[in-house]
């Protein structure tokens, strides 16, 4: 097989028949593969965190801490949905620019700014946490139970939320580094 | 406008095949790879203008999407999943061995040559490959030379 063959190949293959129907379907959000899945995945940490912020209120003494303390707490909250956001918008725009070495280019910074961000906004989390815990609150022995316990889970959960999308992320940047290496 | 893109789309679905079978190495990521391209194509569509070909404006979106999405973790993954029975996938089953030999020897390429190689394989000229792709006229002569030598080789393993 030399090159002629293949251009002839090639230029017979793709016979694959889909239906004007499933293309249509295709065109919906709610029909992709992965953005679907990750939709529903951010309407539900939303919706978790949101409950959660007025849980604390509650349960932790809210009213009695300084209001910096909360303003911290919902900011670092809302830095986490924002960083989901982010992710989302991602996926979701991989075409960037009119020829492909550009716009492979913009995707790669914008997914190095995208892992500084969700660097940044992982700590400060967990720090905003550990202060808004310890701060003006009248320890029992069940409430440092308690908050030991929430802080572990959630800095668990957090951990290996941030250390599956870094993971993510390095795999796909060396990936896309490697194209842009490949074509300079 | 839909029924406009629609319509676009089945004529010209070939090329995405292409290129989906090409990048992806199982089933199940070349039909997801397909409809993410599908998706990406009704998203730019808007923006497409009639002065350039068709079959440009898809190659350029398909090997930008393909290059530019995530690749799944090499975990089995439950195919019928997210498709319904109206909604059906047919690739032609009945694939030439040269076609399959074909696809094999593509597969083995960077992403980078995998586009270059595929518009030259539809007869684009290096200029033409050059403004897709972005990168200069010459270089796309020098890496096709780099590309048709590395295909002999595989070719003739």
């Amino acid at each position: 097989m030399d090159i002629n063959d293949l251009r002839a190949e090639w230029q017979n293959a793709g016979s694959g028949s889909v239906s004007e129907e499933t293309l249509r379907l295709m065109t919906k959000i709610s029909q992709h593969p992965t953005l679907k899945k990750l939709r529903i995945k951010l309407i539900l940490e939303t919706v978790f965190l949101t409950i959660l912020l007025f849980v604390y209120y509650d349960g932790f003494d809210g009213d009695k801490k300084p209001l910096y303390a909360n303003a911290l707490l919902v900011l670092s909250i809302l830095l986490y949905i924002t960083n989901n956001v982010l992710g989302y918008l991602f996926i979701k725009n991989p075409v960037r620019a009119n020829n492909i070495s550009l716009s492979v280019q913009k995707h790669l910074l914008v997914l190095k700014r995208m892992s500084i961000f969700s660097l940044l906004s992982s700590i400060f989390y967990a720090v905003t946490l550990l202060f808004y815990f310890s701060n003006s609150i009248k320890f029992t022995s069940s409430k440092y139970l308690l908050v030991v316990i929430l802080v572990l889970i959630f800095a668990a959960v957090f951990y290996y939320s941030y250390k599956k999308w870094k993971n993510k992320i390095d795999k796909f940047s060396r990936e896309m580094s490697m194209y842009i290496k490949d074509i300079a | 406008m839909q029924q406009a893109f629609l319509k676009t789309i089945q004529q010209h679905q070939n090329i995405i095949h292409k290129v989906s079978r090409m990048y992806r190495d199982t089933p199940e990521d070349q039909q997801d790879l397909f409809q993410e391209i599908v998706y990406q194509l009704w998203k730019s569509f808007p923006g497409f203008r009639a002065d350039s070909k068709v079959s440009t404006w898809i190659y350029r979106i398909a090997l930008n999407t393909s290059i530019a999405t995530f690749r799944k973790q090499k975990i089995p993954v439950e195919y019928s999943e997210h498709i319904s029975d109206k909604y059906q996938y047919t690739e032609n089953q009945d694939v030439s061995e040269n076609e399959e030999r074909m696809y094999g020897a593509l597969r083995q390429l960077t992403d980078s040559e995998k586009a270059i190689i595929s518009l030259f394989l539809e007869d684009y000229s290096y200029q033409e490959i050059a403004v897709i792709t972005g990168i200069t006229e010459n270089y796309v002569g020098v890496k096709m030379n780099r590309i048709k030598e590395k295909l002999k080789l595989i070719l003739n393993k």
